[in-house]
């Protein structure tokens, strides 16, 4: 059930109409089926999958919490471990394993006899996204930062709620289970807040992403008869798109969540206007850069602090391609992640020598030119993530560099709707960023502008969005 | 030592490690409240707490630090 489809937004309005009828103390116990039916929906079979990582990590949660010893609440932390990474690996990266133990066997001659053993399975919808969240409960149960849930329902909750069941974001036990406990009444700012980011998600997805969607696939997939300069503004547009359609689906599940009265984590702080690598991580995709600095980058630099910088150097590594290899099964994902690192080492190193060019340089100068330099290292490593394999890639580059010729466009029209979709949307952040009042549309103070807008958006939408287009990117994550 | 004296040394470790002299600390003060205080940086600054304290926390003990208040109290918790 895709967030911009016509039969989404029946489902969310029959459950949000039954949700606010029943007795509060029967609302908790709603959600569970609602989400339940709308995972159900999706692909019917995995939710005996999912209804057994909710069993096994309730019981994992409780027994950490009840054994004396440090040493059997580790053991039942790897038993949690163990099966909440061993279904992942299984059903992400089997194939991807098999495939390159067996290319690694034939460089020393030890060739299969007959196929190799892969499987012919799908991965679940949202799997990765919700079993990052379950570790990160056991982990966190570990630690003693948190207390197991008893209940059972509550539990279920915590994990199936659907807004953000399919990509996320990836929550944290102790901003959520609370919520849970608290009881839910109508209220009115909750549907106004809630329907305003369904909107403004929707514009990211259906005016921005799907827009550059088709021009980007046509260019892509043409590449010999493409220009230098169309490739490079195909590639540029790219990071737009992944952007807007990702934070798009972020906000349409934050907005249903609001709907509902939960406040989920924010998982983008406009990642555009970063201005450094590091920056940028703790803009982009929140939700799973915080997890793995919680749960494997820190784990691993404080425990290798004695190596100076070559502990966090090593730690980087490690998290970045947990990162990168968390988005697919595919060396190119792995290479996109090394890349991070690299950069993040790189600014690890030179920080002090930077914070001395930024004394001799204008600041307005230093920061723009730094959101530059930032904005042009992301989209070349997306050129990295959207291609397949590594030639994939080089021809990306390699074109860009070597075709001559003019701008490819169908029509005027794809251009301005394009070009004024991502203004749009990167006027906004602006707006957010530097509190720039004089741009404020969506956020005006006046009501009457502020909910003009809101109907100009709606209209511009309709208008200007793509309304057949296909799935989020981060679906096949 | 006194949890106000450690409060004020670990300050002084704060602004040349945040190479930040505006920091003023307080028990509650968390990684949001700093603008430099990154999780790279963050190794530096256990890194040199632990060398002016001559003390050397667990793994565990550093993970479960949520602000400098827990910090402060984990100093004392090593010099007794």
């Amino acid at each position: 059930m895709l967030f911009t489809s016509i039969i989404y937004f029946l489902f969310l309005g029959s459950s949000l109409i039954v949700y606010y009828l029943i007795p509060v103390k029967y609302r908790n116990y709603f959600l569970i089926a609602a989400s339940a039916f709308f995972y159900m929906y999706v692909k019917i079979d995995y939710i005996f999958l999912i209804i057994f990582i909710i069993l096994a990590n309730y019981w994992v949660g409780i027994q950490i919490e009840k054994s004396k010893t440090r040493n059997n609440k580790l053991i039942y932390l790897n038993l949690s471990l163990l099966i909440n990474l061993g279904i992942l690996i299984f059903f992400k990266y089997w194939n991807f394993l098999i495939e390159n133990i067996f290319e690694i066997l034939g460089w020393f001659h030890f060739d299969s006899q007959g196929p190799l053993p892969i499987l012919n399975i799908v991965l679940p919808l949202g799997l990765s996204f919700y079993i990052f969240q379950t570790i990160g409960y056991t982990i966190d149960i570990y630690r003693g930062s948190i207390k197991a849930e008893k209940n059972i329902f509550r539990f279920s909750l915590f994990t199936l709620f659907f807004p953000k069941l399919l990509v996320g974001p990836i929550e944290r036990a102790n901003r959520f289970l609370p919520q849970l406990q608290k009881k839910i009444y109508f209220e009115k700012e909750n549907i106004i807040e809630g329907g305003k980011r369904i909107a403004r998600g929707l514009f990211k997805k259906l005016v921005v992403a799907d827009r550059i969607s088709i021009y980007h696939t046509a260019v892509i997939t043409s590449l010999s008869d493409q220009s230098g300069s169309t490739i490079l503004f195909a590639t540029i547009l790219y990071t737009f798109q992944i952007y807007a359609d990702f934070s798009g689906y972020t906000d349409i599940a934050l907005g249903t969540a609001r709907l509902f009265g939960f406040d989920l984590m924010e998982n983008f702080k406009q990642p555009l206007l970063a201005k450094n690598v590091s920056d940028f991580w703790r803009r982009w995709h929140i939700s799973l850069s915080s997890w793995v600095n919680d749960y494997i980058f820190n784990p691993i630099a404080l425990k290798r602090r004695n190596w100076s910088n070559w502990g966090v150097f090593y730690a980087l590594l490690i998290s970045f391609v947990v990162i990168g290899i968390w988005h697919g099964a595919s060396w190119n994902y792995v290479l996109f992640g090394i890349l991070q690192a690299l950069a993040l080492m790189y600014e690890t190193l030179t920080k002090k020598a930077r914070k001395k060019i930024s004394k001799r340089i204008h600041p307005s100068i230093y920061k723009y030119s730094s959101i530059f330099l930032t904005f042009l290292f992301v989209t070349f490593s997306l050129i990295i993530f959207q291609s397949a394999t590594l030639s994939d890639a080089w021809s990306i580059i390699n074109g860009i560099f070597s075709n001559h010729g003019e701008l490819y466009y169908n029509s005027p029209s794809t251009l301005i709707f394009m070009l004024a979709g991502c203004g749009m949307m990167l006027l906004y952040d602006i707006q957010v960023e530097f509190k720039i009042s004089q741009f404020s549309f969506l956020a005006n103070k006046n009501w009457g502008t502020q909910q003009a807008c809101y109907a100009l958006l709606l209209i511009y939408i309709l208008i200007a969005g793509v309304f057949d287009g296909g799935q989020f990117i981060y679906f096949a994550f | 030592m006194e949890q106000n004296e450690v409060l004020k040394k670990l300050n002084k470790i704060f602004i040349e490690v945040f190479e930040d002299e505006s920091i003023l600390l307080n028990e509650n003060t968390t990684t949001s409240d700093i603008d430099s205080w990154d999780s790279l940086n963050h190794i530096q600054m256990i890194t040199a707490v632990e060398k002016h304290f001559k003390i050397r926390f667990e793994l565990n003990e550093l993970l479960n630090f949520k602000n400098v208040g827990d910090l402060c109290r984990g100093i004392e918790e090593k010099k007794k």
